[in-house]
């Protein structure tokens, strides 16, 4: 056993890697990920996932569902870390498999994979937790700058973490933008990963002053000019794991069951076969006894 | 991995004596009650974040180590003498558990959670529809509630966010812009674009409801809500109920002794994570000891580099010598606010990291409402 091999069944019982194997691996993943475009070709059959937020036993549920990494193609949308109690484990986990298996798993990035917002949503605080130190918090952040911006399954589907944006209009556009950066507070970018579908025409601005919401009609347009049938996305909590909008133009798919622990929602996963045939498989967050995480019952506090 | 000692090991709730010091290091941090906390439970409070900074680190990691040495010995004889002094406890102070132990029952009070799922895609439009709304919280808990009824005169004082979220539509606050939207202002725009200004915070004055329950031991009218001079078919006055302003306080000393507590719980009403620029976050948590109960309904905002948010409401009542007496019931409201400019300008953090627990946030806000009703019921 080689191992990398070695390493994914490790990370499969949820034990992190040393802190000197993580540093090889992303060396190995940076790679792959930098041949890759900001517009990545996949093949169907793939199976589509949304966000995942460090929810590690969710994952395994996952795979439990949608069948193992390499016999399953896979495309995860991004938002691999923070808010759940293992993001490290979770994102080396998807790492390693996309380094031992580059054709069958492909990872974009979310609006989680950015070094500001990890640094107040969990992941650096969990890195710090469980190697004392923020080595490999940086090295994990060094490859969300690598991670392609969207995927394009078989030139008729079009996945990205959030949405569109008002500076582009077709895909050559995107493949031109320099994404070995941290995520920027505006621009192409930005919105990829961050704007959201609205019940509106047009385009929106969010009440927060940031970000941007795109109608209906929008949809229509973007996909008209660069001959999609769908955008599937993730970025939204959708309690029933999966949405549609815009009269099946645009899909919201949600792979994070009983979110933050709390939620109670289902997850989805969209399984395309290779004539781009749609099933949308629905699964519960993993049972409690095996989930490392101790009862859901709170301690009494004496709050004043 | 346990630590083998000589002889059965000495647990003081699930603690063993030698690690009491760390025990108590934590405890000071995190606030939390020594008669009742299991020593497992402490790992949720670390996870989500309860302890920042590198001076909480070390304990946190020292704490864990314990939390595993623990655990394997409370889940032998350990946790069944933390469950029988719970059990004694009870029967000492006359309460009764409600069934599938979502409440208590106990000074003449039962008192009640319910925790659900939020709320689904069929039932968010329904609401919608309700509040002549659009948006709403991305995690809608609209089916949990606390309640708490009185049950000799009927009062039932209750937490749910379909009338917080009535106080938020009530407020209409204008939205607060993210850090980021100073760069948008400059940025280039669509042509046609809709502005959103619905406030997005979710701020609401909401600090619960009331009302009279139908009772067997008053001649009190059927639960309705309160509503002043509201008169029956005899046109006599129908009870009411209603928050005067008064000049007692909540009793902090008897809330400040270590009693046992009989029934405890935390209910998340509403949260929304802003798109990842802070937290908004609507709870209720309850405490109910053999003398009293206390409540902290809060409202927390952060916007991350922006602004913070705070709204207490804390209630409370200590039983009365004989049960089916009218109760006193002290509300205390207290709502703070301030910018991240402001705390910088007095020398404090403005990392929205340091500001994970909102009563830490709250030390350093400035207050800007702070008053005591109490509940007078009109008959």
């Amino acid at each position: 056993m080689s191992d990398l091999d070695r390493q994914i069944e490790q990370l499969k019982r949820c034990e992190p890697l040393k802190e000197s194997e993580v540093k090889a691996l992303c060396m190995k993943a940076i790679e792959i990920l930098v041949e890759e475009s900001n517009v990545q070709r996949v093949d169907a059959p793939v199976t589509i996932c949304g966000d995942i937020h460090g929810q590690f036993y969710d994952l395994k549920e996952l795979f439990k569902v949608g069948g193992d990494c390499p016999q399953t193609n896979y495309l995860f949308l991004g938002d691999f870390v923070d808010r759940g109690f293992y993001s490290v484990e979770t994102f080396l986990l998807l790492l390693a498999l996309k380094v031992r298996y580059p054709d069958r798993i492909t990872l974009i990035r979310g609006n989680h994979e950015s070094r500001q917002i990890t640094q107040v949503y969990g992941f650096y605080d969990e890195c710090l937790r469980k190697y004392g130190s923020v080595n490999v918090w940086r090295y994990c952040t060094d490859i969300f700058d690598y991670l392609s911006l969207s995927a394009l399954i078989e030139n008729r589907i079009f996945s990205v973490h959030g949405g569109l944006s008002p500076s582009i209009t077709t895909l050559d556009q995107i493949r031109t933008v320099d994404r070995k950066q941290e995520v920027p507070h505006d621009g192409a970018m930005c919105d990829l990963l961050w704007s959201d579908p609205e019940e509106i025409e047009g385009w929106g601005l969010s009440p927060r002053g940031a970000g941007y919401l795109f109608g209906g009609n929008v949809v229509t347009t973007f996909n008209h000019t660069n001959k999609l049938d769908l955008i599937c996305r993730a970025h939204q909590l959708v309690m029933e794991g999966y949405k549609w909008m815009f009269n099946q133009q645009v899909v919201t798919v949600w792979s994070a069951p009983n979110y933050c622990y709390r939620c109670g929602n289902v997850a989805a996963i969209l399984e395309l076969d290779e004539h781009l045939n749609k099933k949308f498989t629905v699964f519960e967050a993993a049972p409690q006894e095996s989930r490392g995480v101790p009862s859901k019952k709170p301690a009494p506090e004496y709050f004043l | 991995m346990p630590v083998s000692g000589t002889g059965p090991p000495v647990i003081v709730n699930g603690l063993r004596q030698e690690q009491l010091p760390t025990f108590l290091a934590l405890h000071k941090i995190f606030n939390l009650g020594l008669c009742c906390i299991l020593a497992r439970e402490l790992l949720p409070l670390v996870e989500i974040g309860f302890v920042s900074g590198e001076e909480g680190f070390w304990i946190v990691l020292t704490a864990i180590r314990y939390i595993m040495e623990v655990d394997h010995i409370t889940d032998g004889e350990g946790q069944e003498n933390v469950v029988t002094d719970e059990a004694r406890i009870r029967k000492e102070a006359g309460a009764e558990m409600l069934k599938g132990g979502s409440g208590v029952r106990v000074g003449g009070w039962t008192i009640r959670t319910q925790k659900l799922t939020i709320l689904k895609m069929d039932e968010v439009e329904r609401w919608g529809q309700l509040l002549d709304t659009t948006h709403l919280p991305e995690m809608l808990f609209g089916n949990s509630s606390l309640e708490l009824i009185h049950e000799a005169t009927g009062i039932k004082v209750h937490f749910n966010a379909l009338d917080a979220l009535r106080g938020w539509k009530k407020e209409g606050l204008p939205p607060v812009e993210v850090s980021a939207a100073a760069k948008w202002k400059f940025a280039s725009k669509p042509s046609q674009q809709v502005i959103l200004d619905y406030d997005y915070t979710f701020t609401t004055p909401y600090c619960g409801s009331e009302c009279l329950e139908p009772c067997a031991q008053t001649s009190l009218p059927t639960g309705r809500d309160k509503s002043a001079f509201e008169r029956n078919e005899d046109g006599a006055a129908l009870p009411t109920l209603d928050w005067v302003e008064c000049e007692e306080k909540i009793d902090l000393a008897t809330l400040q002794q270590r009693d046992p507590i009989l029934f405890f719980d935390e209910v998340v009403l509403y949260e929304d994570e802003l798109a990842d620029n802070g937290i908004s976050l609507l709870t209720v948590k309850v405490r109910v000891m053999p003398k009293c109960w206390f409540l902290l309904l809060r409202y927390w905002l952060r916007v991350d580099g922006v602004m913070m948010r705070l709204r207490d409401t804390r209630v409370f009542s200590t039983f009365g010598a004989d049960p089916s007496d009218v109760p006193v019931v002290l509300r205390e409201r207290q709502m703070k606010e301030d910018t991240f400019q402001s705390l910088a300008s007095n020398g404090y953090s403005t990392d929205a990291a340091a500001y994970a627990d909102p009563s830490i946030a709250g030390e350093r806000m400035q207050t800007k409402l702070l008053k005591t009703e109490k509940l007078v019921l009109r008959r």
